[in-house]
């Protein structure tokens, strides 16, 4: 079939190594059905002081609700964790790893990073073996990520005529009944991730709980139901995992040197590692930067290889790794023990100046709180730069399918005249359909419910008609429900966009 | 059909006033519209029941699964094909449209992963849709965008204020402020005529009155109009459609005047051209009322009422009404099909469609098949002419019967169209009171269920099929009427064979379990789980079906490939 190609669309499969081209620019190998890999990347992972990790998916919030929010209990970050993880799918997966050598002049230690781009069939996307829920077949799309893939040129049609398909552990093992289901190919790269956790590699990631979350669910098994029993979990397959977005908010050195700047993944890696990322390519310029060399060619002669662009998962691991090595100088690690003693396998995992970031994750919201996975505990984190007041969820009603006409200020006023002035602190909207209200004193919550239900058994007597509240509930549609209510309508399975819908399918008591 | 017909692709920077001016042109040519949609699902190879077509649907449940998937997937493609039948030749114009939603329409959708992936391997191309497809908006979206950025030109219609002292004052305040700045405008021009002695034109003179209120906004909208003719007031609102100001244009003559008019009317127009979109399109169809020749309509029409008109009401009755407002006449081939029986001289006819498409191709030579669909259906449909000369077609039109038969996308060439007219063959007529279903048991093969089933009950020793849909749930067809009512009667109060499949934890319902399901929306987990809710909710009552509809039980139709592996 003569198909036409968007004309526009294409990102030029071969990279043009000419002199000028290359400044700047890393080659990135890309791997598809049918790519060889296995072998040449086994090798590098087992010399590799660490491997950076990335993930591209097809979406993150399958409605503007399932966002997360400032006032999002640790319980409820997790339900929107799991549920994203468990219904996007994974176009692309990105590792990179970091191997070090010395060099013969300096006798400095740097890297040579070789960053691979596995584009990934979304047909293998879920591990669901033995179903809680029957649909494996499928896999959601958040529109906007689509086209913010596009802008950055992502190719959808290598990910869905030529995207490696894998099998989770879960599966495997479900397959064993049925065969037919578990080709060679399929547990091929599921196993590059089991050799990342037989060797106890250091992985890296930035700002990568949600890119382990889908690892866990995509290769290892449905995510667990609670973030405790997850992080247990992870940390026994991967027991030695950076986020470098945690250390850049812990450290109050990096904190320092990154004042009032972005700290994305590209404007990390273009402020920390400045002579990697601009024209002055491989020459350390500062005498604190660590070299990192790209290594853009191997033994099999016949690889694909792109210049990395921002978003593309092989380039984001890379940068990842730069702004890793980066980092570690901050913190005063020099990387001799990476090559002097080959009796210590994990050089870097057991500096001690490395030691209080490993394994804690920066969680998906700035709540004050960094997620340690050694422990598997939520706990606050001095450090992190506060963005929000803290948040007491016990003093908080959820409402919902209220009239659209009500605002802030009607909601607001028409409370503080029966509970007093002062008596809401504050009010969030999650979506024009509900609201969260956060009352001064615990005991607002209680007396709100009963308020409300006793409006509505007396619902045409004049006392209700002229009560205050009354503007909350009119049109009889209005429902409310403490703090736990929202966390059961965020459990539902389903996706209806606006809150209301799903609160009001969910079944939930109100 | 050659495979060199050029269809016409139809992206974002392609898809112009004047693209859709021609496409008007070849519609009121034409005698018919052949239609077809590729989404992100299948409802023929997804493997869920709550996805899939299955033999036992009837019409209404068909409709609801059409309706859970409408909501769930996206429209990726539409091909549209308005042609004529000029004695034995056929003329046609096809064009196939790229789409892909903003967030503001679809924040989020589903995919059936490998339906996805086998258009992937057919050559669909998938950057073309998400880079360069062309956005749309349902009619009730574009009406709730309309009133959040209503347009200047809504002063025409207003309500008539009430008179009262504070309205009164305010509208002499706004005709002296408006009178004032008419009146040194009129002397700034003139000075700015006599220093420069060049006249103004292009750029018209204004003033913006601020108003923070509908009834602000009908008082100056009012005075306005009583000043004079000459004044335009336009209206200017927030992102919330609240007004906020009221603009008023000073025009020079009653030909600037409408000059004006014509030029925000005109901007008004392109700005809507945008953001309907590809709903233009559809909008064209609907208002040529052409007979619209198409396949598997109850899902692809489901699709284009949710996604281009508004969302879909709860039941098929409903949306037929809804539907036959904007498309008055459609006519489904599996239906069509349905009614006139197996074409057995199908195999034997040699006649080759002769189709003449008069696009010429790009320049660049790029050809694509995609759309090719919308030709395939025409190709069927003037087949079934031949064959069978359907005297009243309009007799055909606006029924919608579930078809799970072959996709088109396997329909290549011209012996698979046989293949497809001749398939009927193997579809029985049934009614859903044939039907029960069967949850609860444990065994491994289809043979094995039915052995137990008849030392359960000797009603299984008459003649019936089976077919398992997933694990622990069956569908059972009886061939003789009445069957279905006996062995359910023995329900309440139950006989001693029925007690013996309870106690087995065998349990067994009519239709109507399967039917309260689907209305139900218990869509999730397995069908054995909710049919298992329904039954228990309605205290084991037999669940006999509502009404008698007809069901299309395909008899080789394999449901579960396991069924038959494991012997």
């Amino acid at each position: 079939m003569a198909a036409r190609r968007g004309l526009l669309l294409r990102r030029p499969l071969c990279s043009m190594a000419t002199s000028t081209s290359r400044k700047g620019k890393v080659e990135v190998k890309q791997v598809r059905r049918g790519d060889s890999y296995h072998d040449s990347l086994t090798s590098l992972i087992q010399s590799a002081s660490f491997v950076a990790l990335d993930a591209e998916m097809t979406g993150v919030a399958s409605t503007p609700w399932r966002d997360s929010f400032e006032w999002d209990s640790a319980d409820v970050r997790f339900l929107k964790l799991r549920h994203s993880a468990s219904r996007f799918a994974l176009l692309q997966f990105g590792l990179c790893p970091f191997i070090p050598q010395r060099d013969a002049s300096s006798g400095v230690v740097s890297f040579v990073a070789h960053p691979h781009t596995f584009h990934l069939s979304p047909s293998s996307s879920s591990s669901s073996s033995e179903g809680d829920y029957d649909d494996d077949d499928e896999f959601l799309c958040q529109t906007s990520s689509l086209h913010f893939l596009a802008t950055h040129r992502h190719d959808f049609n290598t990910s869905l005529r030529r995207g490696l398909s894998y099998l989770s552990r879960a599966r495997e093992k479900a397959a064993v009944a049925a065969p037919l289901l578990c080709t060679e190919s399929a547990i091929g790269f599921r196993h590059l991730i089991d050799l990342l956790s037989s060797h106890n590699k250091l992985i890296v990631g930035h700002n990568c709980i949600l890119d382990i979350a889908h690892m866990f669910d995509k290769f290892i098994a449905p995510i667990p139901s609670t973030m405790e029993q997850f992080m247990k979990e992870v940390h026994q397959i991967f027991p030695n995992v950076i986020d470098t977005k945690h250390i850049m908010n812990a450290n109050r050195t990096v904190q320092l040197l990154m004042r009032n700047k972005s700290k994305s993944l590209s404007s990390a890696f273009s402020s920390l590692c400045p002579t990697i990322s601009s024209a002055g390519y491989h020459r350390s310029v500062r005498a604190s930067d660590v070299n990192v060399k790209v290594q853009a060619h191997d033994d099999e002669g016949s690889s694909l290889f792109n210049s990395g662009a921002k978003h593309e998962a092989g380039y984001d691991a890379f940068m990842t790794g730069c702004v890793f090595t980066q980092l570690c100088v901050h913190l005063g690690i020099t990387f001799d023990q990476c090559l002097s003693d080959p009796s210590i396998s994990d050089p870097l995992q057991s500096n001690v100046k490395l030691k209080p970031y490993l394994n804690h994750l920066y969680p998906t919201w700035n709540s004050g709180t960094v997620l340690d996975f050694t422990t598997g505990t939520e706990k606050p984190e001095g450090t992190y730069k506060q963005k929000y007041p803290k948040v007491e969820l016990k003093n908080i009603v959820l409402i919902w399918g209220f009239s659209s006409v009500l605002k802030y200020k009607n909601l607001k006023g028409c409370i503080a005249k029966v509970f007093g002035p002062d008596s809401v602190i504050s009010v969030f909207f999650i979506d024009a359909t509900a609201a969260l209200i956060q009352f001064r004193k615990e005991e607002f919550v209680k007396d709100f419910l009963a308020l409300k239900e006793s409006l509505e058994r007396r619902k045409d007597d004049p006392i209700s008609i002229l009560h205050p509240l009354s503007v909350i509930f009119e049109g009889g549609n209005t429902k409310a429900g403490d703090y736990n209510t929202y966390k059961d309508v965020i459990a539902c399975n389903q996706s209806k966009v606006l809150f209301k819908d799903q609160a009001d399918g969910s079944g939930v008591a109100c | 059909m050659s495979s060199h017909t050029v269809i016409k692709q139809v992206t974002k920077s392609t898809f112009t006033p004047s693209l859709l001016r021609e496409l008007k042109s070849h519609i009121d040519a034409c005698d018919f519209i052949s239609l077809s949609s590729i989404k992100t699902f299948s409802a023929t190879s997804a493997s869920s029941w709550r996805r899939r077509l299955l033999p036992f649907d009837s019409a209404e449940t068909a409709y609801l699964k059409a309706k859970l998937a409408a909501e769930s997937f996206q429209i990726l493609n539409v091909s549209i094909c308005p042609f004529r039948v000029d004695g034995s030749k056929v003329v046609a114009f096809p064009y196939n449209f790229h789409l892909f939603p903003r967030e503001e329409q679809s924040y989020s959708f589903s995919c059936q992963a490998s339906y996805l992936e086998s258009l992937a391997c057919k050559g669909f191309d998938f950057n073309l849709c998400i880079y360069e497809g062309i956005s749309y908006l349902s009619r009730v979206q574009e009406s709730l965008a309309k009133r959040r950025n209503a347009t200047h030109l809504d002063f025409r219609i207003f309500s008539k204020s009430r008179k009262s002292v504070a309205n009164s004052l305010f509208m002499e305040r706004i005709k002296a402020r408006i009178q004032y700045w008419r009146k040194s405008w009129d002397l700034a021009n003139s000075l700015r005529q006599l220093i420069l002695s060049t006249q103004l034109h292009g750029e018209r003179p204004c003033m913006t009155i601020d108003v923070c209120s509908d009834n602000q906004l009908n008082l100056v909208l009012e005075t306005v109009n009583g000043i004079s003719d000459s004044l335009v007031p336009l209206v200017v609102r927030n992102s919330l459609g609240t007004p906020t100001s009221v603009r008023i244009v000073f025009t020079s003559s009653e030909k600037d005047k409408s000059a004006l008019l014509s030029d925000i009317d005109h901007a008004e127009e392109e700005q809507n051209f945008k953001l309907c979109g590809f709903r233009e399109v559809m909008d064209l169809i609907s208002n040529s009322q052409k007979p619209i020749i198409s396949i598997n309509c109850l899902n692809d029409f489901a699709f284009f009422h949710e996604k281009f008109i508004a969302p879909l009401p709860p039941s098929l009755h409903e949306f037929t009404c809804s539907l036959k407002m904007v498309f008055p006449k459609i006519l489904d081939l599996g239906h069509l099909m349905k009614e006139i029986g197996p074409l057995k001289n199908a195999k034997d006819t040699s006649s080759s469609l002769n189709l003449e498409v008069p696009f010429q191709a790009d320049r660049d030579g790029g050809q694509s098949n995609q759309g090719r669909n919308a030709l395939k259906i025409i190709s069927l449909f003037v087949k079934i002419n031949y064959l069978h000369i359907c005297n009243n077609i309009e007799g055909y039109f606006n029924i919608f019967h579930p078809t799970a038969f072959m996709e088109l996308e396997s329909v290549g060439c011209q012996d698979d169209t046989n293949t497809y007219l001749t398939h009927q063959e193997d579809i029985a007529k049934l009614g859903v009171h044939n039907l029960v279903f069967l949850w609860g048991f444990n065994a491994a093969s289809n043979l094995q269920l039915k052995d137990m089933l008849r030392k359960y009950h000797p009603i299984f020793d008459e003649n019936f099929d089976l077919k398992i849909v997933d694990r622990n749930c069956a569908a059972i067809a009886f061939q003789r009427q009445g069957a279905v009512v006996e062995l359910l009667k023995e329900l309440k109060p139950r006989s001693s064979s029925i007690e013996n499949m309870i106690s087995d934890g065998v349990r067994i319902a009519g239709f109507g379990a399967y039917e309260k399901v689907c209305k139900m929306g218990l869509w999730d987990g397995r069908l054995a789980d909710s049919l298992q809710t329904v039954a228990l909710s309605d205290n084991n009552t037999p669940l006999l079906a509502e009404k008698s509809t007809d069901i299309c039980w395909d008899n080789k139709l394999m449901l579960d490939q396991d069924e038959y592996l494991k012997v």
